[in-house]
């Protein structure tokens, strides 16, 4: 405990992790912003734009409607797939067509949450590496080693400091964050009729946020403690990004529910879907056809995926560090 | 001075591989004995493996081959309890830039377990009782060696390891340094003081080990280390140098031009320089024994090893 007590001293007296932490929070107050922005009601000159262009749309349809219509099922009747579906029963114009679109708390006011995600992943695991890369660097872990001769113990108090070094920042920025799209959505009266499973959803959500900074930190220091620079480290991650999360992701779709961003997302969002391009013959006429199945990735995989990945980095960041000479 | 030394080496070895898996022989077989009490001097110029060395005995670095036993543990399996009682700076002085100098102190003693008085009674000792609340960045080079010579008293250490501990130093604080190193060994702990200030440990040094390219090739007490090198050269003032030192060349000694002086290597003595000069119908102004120092022994045997 000791150990622990000096190194979240340490954490918590670089001058670089408050600078970082504060970048988390202009996220914040920027994601608040966009939800603020984004759940305004239509102007009322927006909500007359589209009332005049309904009605022009409107008229067009009385006078040609029925031959469109016609001209619709025409199309779909020559469609290979018997179950093609052109919709062509809707083709009348509705006013909710040519409104601005109001986003929906349980929806969108969710989901823009998760969109913190990604700010709270990298800092704190900026925050872990740097917290870790810094003392290499400075060759202070040489004088940190002659007081504390045991290294297990030593890394555990380190990778333990970063994991709730991060804590405040997370909690703050996450809760600022949820409150500050509450406010929002409050104060354009869409929280009215808001159903206890949508609240339960955004909870759970911001719970789920909330194990992402911690997660990532110790990632981050388990890094450093392989590489020993903050500029190393930064190397792996964007080269891992680039091939892996990029390229390969690319050139090899099934790959997607192995990606850190796909399980990041499906764990803070509850679970998400991935789309992977099938072709085959289907149609009758035997010609190839192609389409996009969707495939959902499960909360509880991403999240095993996501720790043993973590488990991974600190087992060999331990054995490594056991062994490795220290100058 | 115990029978047990505080630090025994044998077969000491550590190879070092670079990116393009050249090696390159830190310590090779090192046998190295540093008895218990007094101010023991680790010399060797740059590159001998002082500093591998230090980090062997320190758990920093895993030799490749040999045994190591600090203050009778066996390492590596006795590291922690041998720590326990040793205090050691390695080369520059690693502190956390944001903390003062006093709370860096007392970091390193919560985790050591070590009171917070103490903090404050090593600042004294060092001379930074009056500087402690600054910030360690603000610290100069010289303030720096005194913050890292107050670490390694925190725990009461029975060894004292300092790996170039007057760097940086003014002359007062270099005298500073010799006299806590002196007062430390008075007190009965063991001084273990690696150094290319050979004129300030040459003072205060009681035993030396002198390492080459990573292994050992001299040791003892610094008096007979010198002992041993006396009495082979003089220094000679004249006023008929080329006679004199025709004379004395044909002697079979080795004379050289230094100055007004004359330099005589070889000879058994002084006497014997003056006899032969006098024979010769030349009589000295000025005729002194030069005696060796740790420079001297120190140069001598580097270049040995090297030719």
């Amino acid at each position: 405990m000791n150990l622990l007590r000096v190194e979240l001293a340490r954490f918590y007296a670089r001058v670089l992790l408050w600078c970082v932490a504060v970048g988390l929070f202009v996220v914040s107050g920027l994601v608040v912003f966009d939800a603020w922005h984004s759940s305004r009601p239509p102007s009322a000159a927006a909500v007359a734009e589209a009332q005049t262009f309904y009605e022009q749309q409107l008229k067009d349809f009385e006078e040609n409607g029925e031959q469109m219509v016609a001209d619709c099922k025409d199309q779909q009747s020559q469609d290979p797939d018997p179950k093609a579906d052109y919709g062509c029963d809707q083709m009348k114009p509705k006013l909710e067509y040519y409104l601005p679109y109001t986003p929906s708390f349980a929806g969108e006011g969710v989901r823009s949450l998760g969109t913190i995600s990604m700010a709270i992943l990298l800092v704190a695991g900026l925050m872990g590496t740097s917290f870790v890369a810094a003392e290499f660097a400075s060759g202070a872990i040489s004088n940190w080693l002659t007081f504390a001769p045991r290294r297990v113990p030593v890394l555990a108090s380190k990778l333990g400091a970063a994991f709730l070094g991060v804590l405040p920042a997370v909690i703050l920025a996450v809760g600022v964050t949820a409150g500050g799209i509450v406010l929002a959505y409050s104060s354009h009266g869409l929280l009215d009729g808001v159903t206890d499973a949508a609240w339960a959803s955004f909870r759970d959500t911001s719970l789920r946020l909330l194990a992402v900074g911690p997660i990532a930190a110790v990632a981050g220091a388990a890094l450093a403690f392989l590489l020993r620079h903050t500029a190393a480290v930064l190397g792996v991650v964007i080269g891992w990004a680039v091939v892996w999360e990029g390229l390969l992701r690319s050139l090899i779709p099934t790959l997607q529910p192995y990606t850190v961003v796909l399980d990041v997302t499906a764990w803070v969002q509850g679970g998400t879907t991935y789309s992977i391009e099938d072709c085959g013959v289907r149609a009758p006429d035997g010609s190839m056809t192609c389409e996009y199945v969707e495939h959902t990735l499960h909360m509880t995989q991403a999240g095993l995926q996501l720790g043993g990945l973590v488990v991974v980095l600190v087992v060999v960041a331990l054995l490594v560090f056991r062994r490795r000479d220290v100058a | 001075m115990g029978d047990e030394p505080a630090i025994w080496t044998r077969g000491l070895r550590k190879t070092y591989r670079s990116f393009t898996m050249r090696e390159v022989v830190a310590v090779q077989g090192l046998d190295l004995r540093v008895p218990s009490g007094g101010v023991h001097a680790f010399l060797g110029p740059n590159g001998a493996g002082k500093t591998t060395t230090i980090r062997m005995l320190l758990g920093m670095v895993r030799p490749d081959a040999g045994e190591i036993r600090l203050l009778g543990h066996a390492l590596p399996q006795g590291l922690e309890p041998a720590l326990r009682h040793v205090g050691a700076v390695v080369e520059q002085p690693t502190f956390y830039p944001h903390f003062s100098g006093r709370e860096n102190l007392m970091l390193l003693a919560v985790a050591a377990g070590v009171p917070a008085s103490k903090v404050d009674a090593v600042l004294d000792q060092v001379g930074l009782a009056g500087r402690g609340r600054d910030r360690f960045r603000k610290y100069s080079l010289g303030m720096r060696q005194r913050l890292a010579i107050a670490a390694t008293l925190l725990r009461d250490p029975q060894l004292v390891i300092l790996d170039e501990p007057t760097n940086g130093l003014d002359p007062a604080g270099i005298h500073d340094v010799r006299e806590l190193m002196r007062s430390l060994a008075d007190q009965g702990r063991t001084v273990l003081v690696s150094s290319h200030a050979l004129a300030e440990v040459e003072q205060v040094a009681d035993t030396v080990s002198i390492v080459v390219r990573g292994a050992l090739v001299a040791e003892g007490r610094v008096a007979d280390l010198l002992g041993e090198r006396s009495g082979t050269t003089v220094r000679v003032r004249v006023d008929e140098t080329d006679d004199a030192a025709a004379v004395l060349r044909r002697t079979g000694w080795t004379v050289r031009d230094d100055a007004n002086h004359l330099v005589v290597d070889g000879a058994p003595s002084a006497a014997e320089v003056n006899r032969s000069l006098a024979a010769s119908g030349i009589y000295a102004h000025e005729l002194s024994l030069v005696r060796p120092d740790l420079e001297a022994v120190f140069l001598d045997l580097t270049r040995e090893v090297a030719s």
